[in-house]
């Protein structure tokens, strides 16, 4: 592309003259005969006729012939062959009806200090991946051959369609191709995209769409709702278990043992060995007056007062005895027994009550958290094709031409510059 | 009107060729100057890249004491959503894209032996030499791409024709801003030489390199957003992987941008085309 220097004196315009019209004229050098033929081929004096169809075909073989056929049948390809492809588009926001102090929580539950817009754009980033999962897939097609009926290729253009025979991933992919799913960052709301090869392909797959997502909020909500309420009643049944088994203890034990308490038994026994205790100083201290007096120990006042000190001294074993001894009441153990049944009774209740709130709170909770689809934009049926494929192929045709030009190139004359 | 439109089609091929001449001459010359031959524009970003991922990891070593490729639990980061080189990678890609374009025009012709011929216009050297840019950094980017998903076995490119897009818009506006600097800076020299400076060491650091936009607080989201290289970074970003949130950024502020400094670029040129022949160093 780089011309010699112009010669000094002469103006550039000069070497345009051959512009004019007038034919070179043929130049008078002798060449090296070498270098004969390759002049005559430039100069195109004389050319045979192979030359010349192998100068065409050198010129179709070249890089700029293919990059031309390529974009060329890529725009036959995108304007004339294609199939017509028809757009349905819907879009809806998912609401929550009750927000409180603008937190809300997403479809999963997850409570979460973000503003009404953002948790909708949660649940559509849910939503996106579940409407393009194997199991929708399966619920709206649900025969294997189903979607390459609907979807079968036609002649002339046999790339677009779902060939027979088709592997599971193959009709996946497919189906996923048909949808597109869209959250809005700034509104929130979900636009959802189906293409079909006809309008009505298009309006049903976006509808059936639709009802999924309605599906997919409301058994979300309720499975979440019936699982915490679920939860809370079982709690509630095992407080409410826990305090009958805690009282009907308590009952037994009172019913076993009469109704009088063990504190108050263990009292009054202490203060009846006590009182005994105090008889008995009164009579130990009369018997040693007794025994000063006397001078034979074995008179019969001194006897009766041995043996009544001897009396009250086994009464009072006895009585203590009673009071702790394993064969008597043993009021010691009465009373730990006695007030841990009442613990389990205090802890039972309790328990039970608490159960009963939480119950009462996961009922008005799953009332708060339910969620509604609101519909923006009903999907209606296609008036006419998208032509934005058709463009969208073809310009990336010319993209991808153009970066294997810039980076091949770069490439390539680096290489060979090495 | 089919005349018309024949003529212009010849000139526009006419013009072409010539861009494609001197860039063609530029390469060659510049390989001849260098000591890694054509491959110099592209080493000199790849150094960079390496430079700043041993940073980047080794202060994530430091600071939190995890692996290049872990992600933080319970933190959204862009580690999410890209690896860490691919995210250097494609942020550098456009930043070094814009610096080298910019500084080459700010600074004026150096290449002015192809102004002998009469058909080559200072203009034409300018988007020659932008042109061998975009080249190299086009080709950078699509090895570091290629490699990427070679060693990660996962292919995604959601947008191509957004990132090709993003990418043109980048040169023009490089392209633009700096034949925009270079007229205004004849009149006031401080302002080529301040914003040589930011190009040269601050633009590095403010264009969504080494950050996404989705990391910043929203309360000062808006004093990063105004800077459109950020833009062309963060949708070049997106067009790879479609779920990488971006708030704030937006294709038609970066399409303004440079089509603003595009057409101021070319008003200032068709009545100063002579002050681009002025080079300067400093």
């Amino acid at each position: 592309m780089i011309k010699a220097p112009i010669p000094k004196g002469e103006s550039p315009n000069a070497w345009d003259s051959n512009d004019s019209g007038k034919d070179p004229q043929p130049s008078t050098l002798h060449f090296p005969r070498h270098l004969a033929g390759d002049l005559r081929s430039r100069l195109q004096i004389g050319s045979p006729d192979w030359l010349r169809v192998g100068r065409f075909l050198k010129g179709l073989l070249s890089a700029r012939t293919f990059v031309l056929v390529f974009i060329g049948l890529s725009g036959i390809y995108a304007f004339s062959i294609g199939r017509s492809r028809y757009t349905t588009t819907s879009e809806f926001f998912i609401q929550q009806p009750t927000p409180l102090n603008s937190t809300a929580s997403s479809i999963f539950g997850t409570g979460v200090a973000v503003p009404q817009v953002i948790n909708s754009l949660v649940d559509g980033q849910y939503l996106s991946v579940y409407l393009t999962s194997p199991s929708i897939k399966t619920r709206l097609y649900p025969k294997s051959d189903q979607l390459e009926k609907l979807y079968a290729p036609e002649r002339p253009d046999i790339f677009a369609g779902l060939p027979a025979n088709s592997t599971s991933d193959q009709q996946l992919a497919f189906f996923k191709k048909q949808i597109s799913i869209q959250p809005q960052p700034i509104s929130g709301s979900l636009i959802i995209r189906t293409t079909g090869y006809q309008p009505e392909q298009a309006l049903k797959l976006n509808q059936s769409l639709l009802t999924q997502s309605q599906r997919f909020v409301n058994e979300v909500n309720q499975s979440i709702s019936a699982d915490q309420k679920q939860f809370a009643e079982n709690e509630l049944k095992i407080a409410e278990k826990n305090l009958s088994e805690a009282t009907q203890s308590l009952q037994d034990f009172q019913d076993r043992y009469g109704q009088l308490s063990p504190e108050v038994e263990q009292q009054t026994t202490s203060t009846f060995i006590a009182q005994l205790e105090s008889n008995l100083v009164d009579l130990k201290v009369e018997l040693a007056t007794l025994k000063r007096r006397y001078i034979d120990p074995d008179s019969p006042e001194v006897a009766y007062l041995a043996d009544q000190v001897q009396e009250l001294e086994r009464q009072i074993r006895e009585e203590r005895q009673k009071a702790v001894g394993a064969k008597g009441r043993d009021l010691n153990k009465l009373t730990a027994q006695s007030e841990a049944l009442k613990s389990d009774v205090e802890f039972a209740s309790k328990s039970y009550e608490a159960a009963r709130i939480a119950v009462d709170n996961s009922r008005r909770e799953s009332q708060r958290q339910l969620k509604f689809i609101v519909m923006l934009s009903k999907p209606q049926l296609p008036s006419g094709q998208d032509m934005n494929w058709r463009w969208q192929f073809f310009l990336a045709s010319i993209g991808i031409v153009i970066v294997g030009w810039a980076v091949g190139g770069f490439v390539v004359a680096a290489i060979r510059k090495e | 009107m089919f005349n018309f439109l024949r003529l212009a089609l010849t000139k526009l091929q006419t013009q072409i060729s010539i861009i494609l001449a001197v860039s063609v001459y530029a390469r060659n010359r510049r390989a001849s100057d260098s000591a890694f031959g054509s491959w110099e524009p592209v080493i000199q970003p790849l150094q960079l890249l390496f430079f700043l991922i041993v940073l980047r990891v080794g202060l994530k070593l430091v600071f939190k004491g995890g692996g290049l490729m872990t992600p933080q639990v319970g933190v959204i980061t862009s580690d999410l959503f890209f690896n860490p080189i691919l995210f250097l990678g494609t942020g550098i890609s456009i930043v070094f894209l814009f610096r080298m374009i910019a500084l080459k025009a700010i600074n004026g012709l150096k290449l002015k032996a192809p102004l002998f011929y009469a058909r080559i216009s200072p203009l034409d050297i300018v988007l020659a030499e932008a042109l061998n840019d975009v080249r190299a950094l086009a080709s950078m980017a699509l090895i570091i791409l290629s490699l990427t998903w070679f060693f990660t076995w996962s292919f995604r490119f959601d947008r191509p024709g957004l990132a090709i897009s993003a990418y043109l818009l980048t040169v023009i506006m490089a392209v633009g801003f700096g034949i925009c600097v270079l007229f205004v800076g004849q009149y006031l020299p401080a302002l080529k030489r301040i914003v040589k400076r930011i190009l040269q060491r601050i633009i590095l650091w403010t264009s969504g390199v080494f950050f996404a936009t989705f990391e910043v607080p929203a309360q000062l989201r808006q004093f990063v957003t105004w800077n459109p290289i950020l833009h062309g970074v963060e949708l070049f970003r997106y067009s790879i992987n479609d779920s990488y949130p971006i708030p704030g950024i937006s294709f038609t502020y970066l399409l303004t941008c440079s089509l603003l400094c595009a057409s101021f670029a070319l008003l200032l040129y068709r009545v100063n085309e002579s002050m681009l022949l002025t080079s300067s160093d400093d």
